[in-house]
């Protein structure tokens, strides 16, 4: 496991660093939590639905569970997909894993990466083979239960040429609890390959949260990214960071849903590196109670014809609430097309009346205009994953009012 | 028998007064039209029937049928069966224009045949899969307003110039869901209107002519929408005053 020291040096020397964005934690309080492995996933059915994981486990790929520290499940149910722990992908594959170890996220990001590297344990290796285009999802859930935890998974998906894979993963915690989620994920989205990442989270008011994603789509590959949280929090800071090569896709939507005192700071990074590469960042933004969320979104054009565009909405439901939302675009050739739109505010009185014109009561007026904000038109994507995401918005659409 | 009564009514708005004193009346099976230059608080009193929170009422009465509903929140008022066809329509983004449709029409208990009907009708069928309103012609914008208002079933409704900027083509077709209104339980219709055109389809009864926040006149539809055309606002008055716009 030679190939793997200089990562852990990389990974003590960072260990202290503040990260760029966001409230700072200190880690030292969070360790990670071994638990009884034999779990009956239908006792908390419930809790997995919140997150849109149901455990009825037709029309998946393959399934990915995590309890704390310790990997309950993980299969393959279809041809040319992978699926195992990343401990297990480290033994299988030892040193030619390392193109896709640290590479697409680093390890030395700041603090939240380092402690992944030393600290963390499981995590997904999802493969996708050549060739293969996969049409339903693998369906992966990773839960807390514990006090002063630390889940800090390394997740790994690669799509190899012309492949296709989608994953959905929930994180959720079984009860209230205190701790630290520092999930680190990397893509790897070869040549005409396509993978659409769905991320769903609820967690509980005293839960840092620290996803660190990193995600690079190779010539005329596809990425589709959809993030959806409706929680509350102690805090969140997120910014996944995309490379687009030569005519590659990305579709990077967010949605997030702020209760109590939580504090966010999410967005994404994309880079567009190759001639043609063209994506969008797309956000909405609910807060709630005396909830505070920014918004962040960067579109930096590198290469010829290259386009981009920075869509973010913000919808205040608390008067006590706040959203700052920042959407930087940064053309490094002249010839690049980047644009942005923006607007955050409350639900518009006139349309509510206008509603209430048409029939409707004002609770089901408002109802049906945060629906309405919600929806966000994604790329066609695999039935499937469509109607997980559905349910998770209806459900969204139902918790908030 | 009067569907709806409006005695005396005074609206403020921005604390500004925007109706000054109106009496007017729809009798049952009726269609009856408003004419007013811009600004003279046609809209403010759509809205006051309405019963829209940003037009308050400190004056006068509002009936329904015999029914006193000045205090009625708009809720109430809408359950009974009164509403408005709006001037401005909002956009909704993100809110396809067919699941609306169908949500106000199964509420009403309006079936899915009639909805087919009234989207032919009305000629919306390209527009059903889109955001409502959401870079909808003019034209477009009216047709679709008047398909929802129909999907509510209403007793009254006022029609707050459904016609403005509508091509003639789109006025007959305008008329016809305004009849298919009738049938499926509209009792009386008030048409706030710039133009005669909408009310010879309609064969309007009566008209009213407000000036300046009030009403100045009443009279036969077709003679008074032929004066303002010919003279303008301002004459009526003079005409009224000459005797034109008694009523049969
Ligand atoms: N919400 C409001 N705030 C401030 N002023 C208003 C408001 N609504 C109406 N007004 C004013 O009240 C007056 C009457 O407006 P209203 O909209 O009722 O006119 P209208 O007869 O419908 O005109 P138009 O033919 O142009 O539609 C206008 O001077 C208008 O500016
Ligand atoms: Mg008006």
């Amino acid at each position: 496991m030679s190939w793997r020291n200089k990562y852990r040096e990389l990974a003590k020397e960072a260990i202290s660093k503040p990260p760029q964005y966001g409230v700072d934690v200190d880690i030292t309080q969070f360790t990670p939590k071994e638990v009884d492995k034999n779990l009956d996933l239908h006792s908390v059915a419930d809790i997995l639905e919140n997150v849109g994981v149901s455990v009825d486990s037709t029309n998946r790929a393959g399934e990915y569970y995590q309890l704390e520290s310790i990997v309950l499940e993980r299969l393959s149910k279809v041809p040319g997909l992978e699926i195992m722990s990343l401990e297990e992908a480290i033994d299988t594959y030892g040193k030619d894993l390392e193109p896709y170890f640290w590479n697409a996220v680093k390890v030395d990001t700041d603090k939240f990466t380092a402690l992944a590297e030393l600290a963390g344990k499981g995590g997904y290796f999802v493969r996708a083979k050549k060739g293969h285009r996969i049409q339903v999802p693998v369906q992966a859930c990773l839960l807390m239960q514990l006090n002063q935890s630390l889940q800090a998974p390394h997740n790994i998906i690669i799509a190899e040429e012309g492949s296709e894979v989608s994953v959905v993963t929930g994180c959720t915690v079984m009860r209230e609890t205190t701790g630290l989620h520092a999930g680190i994920t990397e893509i790897y989205v070869k040549k005409g390959a396509r993978v659409s990442f769905v991320m769903i989270h609820r967690w509980s008011e005293a839960m840092h949260i620290r996803p660190r994603t990193g995600v690079i789509v190779e010539e005329g590959g596809e990425y589709i990214s959809n993030y959806i949280a409706f929680t509350k929090l102690k805090t969140f800071q997120s910014m996944p960071r995309v490379i687009l090569h030569e005519n590659a896709r990305a579709y990077l939507a967010s949605t997030i849903v702020l209760e109590g005192q939580a504090k966010s700071d999410s967005g994404y990074t994309l880079e567009l590196a190759g001639n043609n590469a063209s994506g969008q960042i797309i956000s909405r933004a609910i807060t709630k109670d005396f909830s505070e969320l920014t918004t962040r979104a960067k579109i930096t054009g590198l290469a010829l014809g290259v386009r981009g565009h920075i869509d973010c909405q913000g919808l205040l439901l608390s008067d006590k609430s706040r959203i700052l939302t920042i959407p930087i675009l940064d053309a490094l050739h002249d010839n690049v097309t980047l644009t942005h739109e923006a607007a955050v505010g409350k639900l518009a009185e006139d349309k509510i009346l206008w509603l209430m014109a048409r029939g409707f009561s004002r609770e089901n007026a408002e109802s049906i205009l945060v629906r309405g904000f919600l929806r966000v038109d994604l790329p066609s994507l695999p039935p499937a994953v469509t109607s997980m995401i559905d349910n998770t918005m209806r459900l969204i659409a139902k918790s908030i009012l | 028998m009067k569907v709806l009564g409006v005695e005396n009514l005074k609206v403020s708005t921005d604390g500004k007064i925007v109706v000054n004193g109106v009496s007017l009346h729809v009798n049952s099976g009726e269609t009856v039209l408003l004419f007013g230059p811009n600004g003279s608080g046609k809209t403010s009193l759509a809205m006051a029937i309405l019963g829209h929170p940003n037009y308050r009422i400190i004056g006068g009465r509002i009936y329904f049928y015999d029914r006193d509903v000045t205090e009625f929140p708009i809720e109430k008022r809408v359950s009974l069966g009164i509403t408005a066809a709006f001037q401005f329509s909002p956009e909704l983004k993100g809110i396809k224009l067919m699941e609306l449709a169908r949500e106000i029409a199964e509420k009403h208990g309006v079936s899915e045949d009639t909805l087919k009907e009234l989207i032919e009708i009305l000629q919306v069928s390209h527009l059903l899969n889109r955001h409502t309103n959401v870079g909808f012609s003019g034209g477009e914008r009216k047709r679709v307003e008047i398909l929802l208002t129909t999907l509510q079933a209403p007793k009254f409704v006022v029609f707050d110039e459904p016609d403005s900027g509508v091509d003639r083509d789109s006025i007959l077709i305008i008329s016809k869901a305004i009849e298919k209104m009738f049938e499926l339980g509209l009792k009386g219709a008030l048409i706030i209107t710039h133009t005669g055109f909408l009310a010879k389809h309609l064969k309007a009864n009566r008209a009213y002519v407000m000036l300046d926040h009030r009403i100045v006149c009443e009279g036969p539809a077709e003679i008074i929408s032929d004066h303002i055309a010919k003279y303008g606002f301002d004459m009526c008055i003079l005409k009224r005053q000459a005797g034109y716009y008694e009523l049969a």
